[in-house]
This record gives structure tokens, sequence and C-alpha cells, in this order.
């Protein structure tokens, strides 16, 4: 069984992003790229069910500037066979990497697509779902557990209050949440070897995607600010301010 | 002459920053008394084995690879002796009993130096065996033959212990020269975890500086307080090429000149360390002083380091020694000779 995990280059979960003064973006410049750490997580769980004997093979793709190459290979070094590149420099949103997915599943046909369920930058959540609905296969998102078996992945769902266990017959898409595994950390030795695996280069013009954006950014604008908080005197005081100022109590 | 690291080199240290980060954070050096040692991790990560011969399971690596490593060790002020092992025992091993490498590169045995440079040994009581280095030979001492004496650090995730040992010949494992060796080595990547505190000691002053309101604005505003900082980052700028040249030259200069190259990294990863340690305690104010904030723990790991594998003291008369009464050529001209 292939297995194809969509690997996404973001801000790194650790830097402190900041909005462009002219508000049209996040600040990239000099700043640290990683993983995304829900694509981290598929990428492990990919490995897992090749060291488990459930795969066969891991394609780690993902879709971006030259510099997502050291993503692709962030994912080999965690022990993912090979890699796919599509270069693209231009902002490509989620339909566009689901079509993207599309032609390389229909190049490479894998039996499982593992996706992160969001990338940290946009929070979009919708790349995997697009891309099942586009190859018309079943899907399964938010997972924290994965079993496969007999043709069919059950997946336990995390959702409001609860968990939800459905099973799904391949090939599908699953997304990973956050707890379906703890990534590992790349062996140095594997970090090495990483650099020998094959890593293969399209680009968007070759699969005959349009990729054209369809949602145009009006603003971006940092949180507001926290206000600082007041101390009360009383009890009395305490269950005033919340009723009657932040409305959590009736 | 291409003075850049090695890619693999970067990447290599990334991808071992990327563990230490995760897996040390600063909260761990608060429980000093009931964690678990990560050396299980640092095993089958394969930081033990950087300098090993990939027949041992290393990676057969050059000491330009793990010098980088070894300032990250330091930035997280990791409990851990890797250093010690990974970058002296390891090569010490190689250089007298090659098959007993695999050993140490797995994690199963645990052989720390000892030399009279740095006579306390952090851990020494979980070790199986010690590489001494006495007044004219290096000894291999089972831990079974050495007498422990605990010993308290100043560093609370130091826990030290005096080594001692009856060095008879039967123990000798090699000569004089390999001690000298052990020496600069203990120098080197001692001065390169000292650039890592030093380091991180910046970076969180520089954090509560941008933090901390006074007068109605963030105290890294004043230009007190921001000329501190940018004068402890110039020390550390220019201590690192220094230590990077030492950790360069070592095994392929000229011992003499591996002696001058570590005293100088030491020297200067010792001033900047220090200069560091002192302003971020005053960027910090009173609040540098509390067990509440990280920065005490990284500056008493400063402290002990500065003393380790010879003080400024010591280093000075080493370069002293090399190029007033040795004639050791110094200038422009002879930087990057290979003597």
């Amino acid at each position: 069984m292939k297995v194809l995990v969509p690997v996404k280059r973001v801000v790194d979960y650790n830097v402190k992003i900041r909005v462009k003064s002219d508000k049209t973006g996040v600040d990239l410049a000099n700043v640290k790229m990683s993983m995304n750490p829900f694509d981290e997580i598929s990428v492990e769980e990919a490995v897992r069910l090749k060291e488990a004997g459930v795969a066969t093979e891991v394609i780690a793709v993902s879709v971006g500037p030259q510099q997502a190459q050291e993503t692709i290979r962030t994912a080999l070094a965690m022990g993912a066979d090979r890699g796919i590149l599509v270069k693209t420099d231009a902002e490509v949103e989620p339909l566009g990497v689901a079509k993207i997915l599309k032609e390389l599943v229909g190049a490479e046909s894998p039996d499982l697509v593992i996706a992160g369920k969001q990338a940290i930058d946009d929070d979009s959540n919708q790349t995997g779902q697009m891309l099942a609905a586009l190859l018309g296969w079943s899907q399964a998102t938010f997972a924290s557990e994965l079993e496969i078996a007999d043709g069919k992945a059950k997946v336990t769902r995390e959702i409001d209050g609860g968990l939800q266990t459905i099973e799904v017959s391949m090939p599908a898409v699953v997304t990973a949440d956050l707890r379906l595994n703890e990534p590992r950390y790349a062996s140095l030795p594997n970090i090495m070897k990483a650099k020998k695996k094959p890593i293969d280069e399209k680009t968007v013009e070759e699969l005959g995607v349009d990729i054209a954006p369809r949602l145009t950014v009006l603003e971006v604008t940092e949180p507001a600010a926290r206000e600082a908080g007041v101390k009360v005197e009383t009890v009395a005081e305490l269950v005033d301010k919340l009723k009657n100022e932040a409305g959590v109590i009736g | 002459m291409d003075f850049r690291f090695s890619q693999d080199a970067l990447d290599l240290a990334d991808g071992a920053r990327s563990f230490l980060d995760g897996a040390n954070p600063p909260e761990r050096l608060r429980s000093e008394d009931g964690r678990d040692s990560l050396w299980p991790q640092l095993a089958a990560l394969g930081l033990l084995g950087v300098l090993a011969p990939e027949s041992a399971g290393g990676l057969g690596l050059h000491d330009d690879s793990f010098v980088l490593i070894a300032e990250a060790a330091g930035r997280v002020c990791l409990p851990e002796p890797l250093v010690a092992l990974a970058a002296i025992s390891v090569p010490a091993v190689l250089a007298t009993y090659p098959d007993e490498v695999g050993g140490l590169v797995r994690g199963d045995h645990v052989s720390p130096p000892v030399h009279p440079l740095a006579p306390y040994v952090h851990d020494a009581d979980k070790a199986d065996a010690f590489i001494i280095a006495g007044p004219d030979a290096l000894y291999g001492v089972p831990s079974s033959k050495a007498r422990l004496t605990p010993v308290k650090s100043i560093d609370p995730n130091r826990n030290l212990f005096r080594v001692e040992a009856d060095l008879t010949d039967d123990l000798k494992v090699g000569g004089a020269g390999l001690c000298a060796v052990m020496a600069v080595r203990g120098a080197t990547y001692t001065a390169a975890q000292l650039l890592g505190l030093t380091d991180a000691m910046i970076q969180m002053a520089t954090d509560y500086a941008k933090e901390r309101e006074q007068f109605g604005q963030p105290i890294g505003g004043f230009q007190a307080i921001k000329h501190h900082l940018a004068s402890a980052q110039v020390k550390l700028e220019f201590a690192r090429p220094v230590v990077y040249r030492a950790a360069a030259s070592l095994d392929v200069d000229s011992i003499a000149r591996q002696q001058v190259h570590a005293a100088h990294a030491k020297i200067a990863a010792n001033e900047a360390a220090r200069f560091a340690s002192e302003v971020a305690i005053q960027v910090h104010g009173a609040m540098g002083y509390t067990f509440e904030v990280d920065l005490h723990y990284f500056m008493k790991r400063a402290w002990a380091l500065e003393t380790i594998w010879g003080d400024t003291a010591h280093h000075s008369m080493i370069i002293n020694q090399a190029v007033i009464d040795g004639g050791l050529d110094i200038g422009p001209g002879t930087t990057f000779d290979a003597a």
C-alpha cells in the first residue's frame, strides 16, 4: 500500500509573527520556516504504517518554492521514502493544492492520503476535504486514531464533546489531528540518509492545473491587544461583573 | 579557502537543535531530582557518534560538524554530559581501544574524561569507567577501581564527583600526547557550550527587555539597555569564529597550534559568557536574582564552565608561552597556516 503525505512549509510555530505594515499579510523576511506541525503528525503516522508492514511506500509531497524541498527532506529524514516537489512561487490556495494533489494521486495511485487537518499559517482546514471531493474518495477528518485492515480504514475522529469512530473504504483521505501521535525527531544518521533519497521536481504547468486565486485578501491585522485585568474587592462584585459586564453567567 | 560550514553540518545541527529545544526546555532544568535521563534518546538519535567512524555506528564526521551541536547543547543548558562523552571520550577511546567505541556510541557504556583541568566529573556515579589523564600517560580506570567523592557545584544541574584512582601501569592506555589532545578538546568544546549559553542569556535578556515596561515603554526602548545588549552580542559574534576555528583545527593542525587556537577560543568564550551573564542580570533587574526566572540556571552553568578545562589565566599563559617564549608566528600572514 502506497501512502501519499502532503507537507507544507510554514512559519515555525515558535516564531512570533508580525503583520506587514501595509496589512497585506505576514512578514516572512528572515523568519524561520518549518514543516506544518499537523503534517509532521501525518508523516509520522505514514511512517508508522510502513514500520508496521501495512504501507509499502511513503511519498512526501510539497507545493511551494524551491525551499520547500527542505520540508520534504525533513519528511524523508523522518522515514518517508521519496519526495515530490511541485515548484511554484505563487501563493496557492487550498483548492489549488487539492487540484495539484489530485493530479499526483492520479500519477502515483496511492491507497491512502494522510494530510494534516490544517496548516498553521492560514488555518484553512480545507485541502484534505477538497481533495477527497475532487477524487471522489472517502474522507475521515480530524483523526486521532487510524487502523487499516481488510481494505478499510477505521478512524477515530475528534469531534465536539467526544470521539466518533467511523470506518471508510479505501482509497481514502485522512486528515490528522493533534493527538494522532507524537512525531519523532529525525536521527542524525537518517538526516544524512535523507540527502540521498530522491526528490522529483514538477511544475504546476506540467500538471496542467489552474491555481489562479479565487479569494482576495482584503486585510490582515494583529489580534487586539489583551486589556489589563481589574482587581475586585468582594465576591459580590465579581459575580456582578461576570453577570453584567462579561455576561458569562445568567 | 571556504569558511562556510558544510550543508551536512548545518543540517545535523538543525536536527540536534530541534531535538534539544524540544526535549530540554527550561522547565526540565527545574526538576533535577525526578527527571528521566535523555541519554537513551541522545544515543538513538546518533548524537553520541558524530565523531565516531561509521563502522562503530557513528557518522564519521569531523569536529567542524560537532561544534555546532555542542553549541546547541549549551544553548539549552543540557544537564546530560553529551559533549564531554561525544567530543572528548569518544576520540580518546578511538585512539586507544577503537573496538570499544561502539558501546559508547550506542550509549551502553559511559566513560567520562577526567583531567587535572577538569577533575570533577558530572554524573560519575553512572559511569562504567573513566578515562583519566595522569601526569605522564592516559589511563582507563573501571569504576570499581575509582574512588568517588561528591562535590557540590554552583550549578544545580551538575551532579559532581571528585574521581580518584591509583594510576598503576596495568591501567595505562596511552601516552602523554593523548592527555594534551584531551585538554585541547576539553577547552574547545567547553568554549562551544559557552557560546550557546551566551546566546541563550542574551536572548532571555532581550525578551525580558521587550516585555518589561517602565516609564510607559518597554525597557528595551532605552538606549542604556540596548547598548548593553548590543555589546554582549558583539562579544558573542567575536568569540564564535574563534571557537569554530579551534574546532576546525582539531586533529588537523599540529598540537602546538591546536593548543593556541583552543586557548584563544576559551578566553574569548569565557569573556563573552561572563559579560553576557552580567548584562543579562542587570537587564532583568532584581528579577534576575530570583529562582522564578530561568536565567540563573544558564548563568551558573556559564560560571561553572568558565573555570573548567582551564580558566582565562591558564589559557593566557598558553598563548604567552607560544607567542613570547615559543616564537609562534602571528599576524594576518600566518592566520591560516596549518603548521
